[in-house]
């Protein structure tokens, strides 16, 4: 397992829904595969998107979210 | 539908409840410790922890490691109130709230985002409204279950939050130390580590049947956490459940168990006075050892309902028994009784051949106290059982 964290940035699209914002940080695990559904972040022509693992061509996967942290 | 719980968490509670009370502690490491120098360190603030000052320290030694330290003496009664305002809040949200100390407490969220919206969001809200009202911080750890979201919480810390992702709770907890996770306190860590288990996804690298065969239940327990399950409900709390404590802090500390024994007798004594004020009796009798190295050693038992020092000490006696196993000297017992209820005052339908005994001996206990209350200690008539701990320790 190889983790890391991932600050989001104006440059990250939430199209998952998960309610994440720009300020938060993302647990990432980059080693591990995602199934279905999991929520990942991937990035496609230069921009990172957070959404829901679906394969599909064009887009690189950065890793699979494990939490997402806040300062509240 | 899938669980939302939060864990949330009052950073530095006791602290900064102190810190309200007088700001002039602002920013000054605060040490919350009993009077004597032989008291135990009840809590330290982030500033006295950066110095090494450590929960269960003796005082005398906090002192050295944090000399510019403030220390004052716990207001249980502060703390418990100010605890109140934060749980009465959160429970605004969900009816299930399951405190876990004075400054933690579970409350499951799940179907909750219909009403109040999503659980991130109403993180901040609640965080708000817990500073507006009482100046403190909080921190909140959000999980599909209690275990990880206590984990999440941890990792939080000084108002973060954490929401880990349904589906990851596992390799969310792994890389956690193992001297870190819920599960694991005091010298289970030690054990575990002797198997090389030092964060807790190495437990998976056993087959789940060696750990239940060595462990037991827990090791079951503490496989399945280390797979980030954990299926107990979070549980509200009902009314809060008084207890009557009574403490003494030996001097010297001792290991005669003869001399604890009277010291318990005389605890029993206190408590036993206390309970007849209140015209109440105890179901519950629970006795906390505290070794000079800084450990402690707790247990409980339960009791058909009883008010008189006899038999709160024979149930005591025989949690000194059970609890005092280390050769270690003792430095203070704390004797304490719960699942208070009325005394009954109906006679039972059941003959008891021993009734007129029971009655004696309680007119006995009772004339005791009142000459207890008009006599000092060592003047008074006692039970020749506590008359080392009223003459002093050895």
């Amino acid at each position: 397992m190889s983790f890391k964290y991932v600050k989001i940035n104006g440059s990250i699209a939430d199209e998952a829904g998960c309610g994440a914002r720009e300020g938060d940080r993302l647990f990432v695990d980059t080693d591990r595969r995602p199934g279905a559904g999991d929520l990942v972040l991937v990035a496609a022509g230069g921009v990172k998107k957070l959404r829901r693992w679906s394969p599909e061509p064009g887009q690189q996967l950065v890793g699979t979210v494990i939490a997402l942290k806040r300062k509240l | 539908m899938k669980r939302n719980i939060v864990h949330v968490n009052t950073d530095d509670f006791y602290a900064s409840v102190l810190r309200m009370r007088d700001p002039a502690l602002s920013g000054r490491p605060i040490v919350v410790a009993g009077p004597s120098h032989r008291s135990t360190v009840q809590s330290a603030s982030y500033e006295a922890r950066a110095e090494g000052v450590t929960r269960g320290m003796i005082a005398s030694r906090a002192r050295r490691l944090c000399p510019g330290g403030e220390f004052i003496v716990p207001d249980w009664r502060l703390f418990r109130r100010v605890s109140r305002e934060i749980f009465s809040m959160l429970s605004a949200y969900t009816p299930l709230l399951e405190p876990v100390s004075l400054d933690e407490c579970f409350i499951d969220y799940t179907g909750c985002g219909r009403v109040f919206g999503n659980v991130l969001d109403v993180a901040s809200e609640i965080r708000s409204s817990v500073r507006e009202q009482t100046g403190l911080n909080v921190s909140l750890g959000i999980a599909s279950n209690k275990l990880v979201s206590h984990v999440a919480s941890r990792k939080a810390k000084r108002s973060n939050l954490v929401d880990v992702s349904s589906g990851c709770e596992r390799d969310f907890v792994a890389p956690v130390p193992i001297s870190r996770f819920p599960l694991v306190q005091g010298s289970s860590v030690h054990l575990l580590n002797d198997l090389g288990i030092s964060r807790v996804g190495d437990i998976l690298a056993f087959p789940e049947q060696v750990f239940l065969y060595c462990f037991g239940r827990w090791g079951k327990r503490i496989y399945r956490g280390a797979m980030g399950e954990d299926p107990s409900p979070v549980r509200s709390a009902g009314p809060e459940r008084e207890v009557l404590a009574a403490e003494r802090e030996l001097s010297p500390d001792s290991v005669d168990l003869s001399y604890l024994e009277a010291v318990l007798y005389s605890l029993s004594e206190k408590l036993a006075e206390k309970l007849r004020e209140r015209c109440e009796a105890a179901g519950e009798v629970m006795l906390e050892i505290g070794y000079t190295d800084g450990k402690r050693a707790a247990g409980r038992s339960a009791t058909e309902p009883v008010s008189d020092e006899g038999a709160i000490f024979s149930k005591a006696e025989k949690l000194l028994g059970r609890l005092f196993t280390r050769r270690v000297r003792v430095r203070c017992l704390r004797l304490q009784v719960g699942k208070l209820s009325p005394e009954p005052r109906q006679l039972s339908l059941i003959i008891d051949s021993g009734l007129a005994d029971k009655r004696r001996k309680r007119r006995l206990y009772r004339s005791l106290a009142g000459l207890r209350s008009r006599f000092p200690p060592g003047v008074a008539p006692a039970f020749g059982r506590a008359l080392p701990a009223v003459r002093g320790g050895r």
